[in-house]
């Protein structure tokens, strides 16, 4: 099997796209076609949600789908899971959170990372092109439940949203390397959790130890009610929308 | 069980498979114990959650491009659900992707189902390998 498929029939629907993307996972692209969705992934605003398993990514991006998005503009979502190191398969649930959101301008693909390590699937940043190609944006990805390594997703996003929950927020987690530097805005999600002000408290701190002069924002949401998730959509659109 | 640390290696392509609970039925132990199962054997396995509408579950089909939706019905509603699953996935243009049921559906239901597209009805008590099997055999012909 190989590519058999103008990149210019992707706007013409749902399953074309959805076929091209299936051509990438399994490494079935021509090399012509990946550079040029390489080109194409920059149209499109890349927004990147990891943070550890249950933190409240997936809700999180139901919700921030919903707020995102204007009438009649395209939205893709990619929501990546762990492949088992021993059979191989996986079981991708991301879409349970996004619920009965469906229509025809918001595409959601699952993925498997098939081995590829740092949070995301090997084919995820060339997907994100196909995406683009077809005239979605922006494109929201979602990793892996992440540990503290798995930073790959910072490569290719505009913005690296990192989600903590408040028990995942003590002084001494808060000051390891790796997922947490990577940061360009923090979400400190579960905020109806008993430890969050300490969890709050503790990440302020951290964060006023940078050397760095950018601030980085802090958003408390409690996503399974979809509170504080509209500021959180306020403040990227804001950011992006004048660039 | 051996670990596989070495996918790229040996690229075998794992089969796709889109698993849904549909209308009215909160009963998820079964499609659990399947999806389980099916990532044992293999299979990357997404999983739509529970209530969830044909509608719904016709375009995450077409948008996971997968060959094959597992749908289970605990609630009674199959004769007027899983056909309209099998309707609007042709709608969609989507004619290749086989549904499956599973559930209590009586004989009686199950000749019925298959004359309106569904491809095969699994019902109470049936070994999961057999269900394995079928899927395997499926996707091979495909």
């Amino acid at each position: 099997m190989s590519l058999a498929l103008p990149l210019t029939h992707l706007k013409a629907g749902k399953r074309n796209l959805a076929r091209l993307i299936t051509y990438l996972e399994n490494g079935q692209a021509p090399r012509t076609i990946l550079s040029a969705l390489d080109a194409a992934r920059k149209k499109s605003l890349l927004i990147g949600i990891t943070g550890a398993a249950g933190a409240g990514k997936s809700t999180l991006s139901a919700h921030l789908i919903q707020h995102l998005r204007r009438p009649r503009q395209k939205i893709a979502f990619i929501g990546c899971d762990p492949s088992s190191p021993y059979s191989g398969g996986a079981f991708l649930g991301d879409r349970v959170r996004l619920g009965a959101l469906r229509d025809e301008n918001l595409f959601v693909r699952s993925m498997a990372t098939r081995g590829a390590p740092g949070g995301i699937a090997r084919a995820t940043p060339a997907a994100c092109g196909a995406l683009a190609l077809a005239g979605y944006n922006p494109i929201i990805i979602e990793s892996v439940g992440a540990g503290q390594l798995d930073v790959a997703i910072k490569r290719w996003v505009d913005l690296a949203v990192v989600v903590l929950a408040p028990d995942h927020a003590d002084s001494i987690q808060l000051a390891k390397a790796g997922l947490l530097e990577i940061a360009d805005l923090f979400v400190l999600n579960k905020m109806d959790h008993p430890h969050s002000r300490r969890a709050e408290q503790n990440l302020k701190s951290h964060l006023s130890l940078n050397r760095n002069t950018i601030e980085i924002p802090v958003f408390r949401t409690v996503a399974t009610r979809g509170s504080g998730v509209r500021e959180l959509a306020r403040w990227i659109q804001d950011r992006f929308d004048s660039q | 069980m051996s670990l596989r640390l070495s996918y790229s290696k040996k690229r075998r392509i794992p089969p796709r498979i889109l698993v849904a609970k549909l209308g009215l039925d909160g009963h998820d132990r079964g499609i659990k114990i399947i999806a389980h199962a099916l990532r044992d054997a293999g299979y990357e396995v997404i999983y739509t959650g529970l209530f969830q509408t044909p509608e719904v579950v016709a375009q995450a089909a077409v948008e996971e491009d997968v060959r094959i939706v597992a749908v289970s019905i605990l609630s009674g509603a199959h004769k007027v659900l899983l056909p309209k699953v099998v309707k609007l996935l042709k709608k969609k243009g989507a004619r290749d992707v086989q549904v499956i049921g599973g559930g209590i559906i009586s004989a009686k239901d199950a000749e019925r189902l298959k004359k309106q597209g569904i491809a095969r009805v699994f019902g109470p008590g049936t070994p999961v390998q057999e269900i394995i099997s079928f899927l395997d055999r499926e996707l091979e012909r495909s």
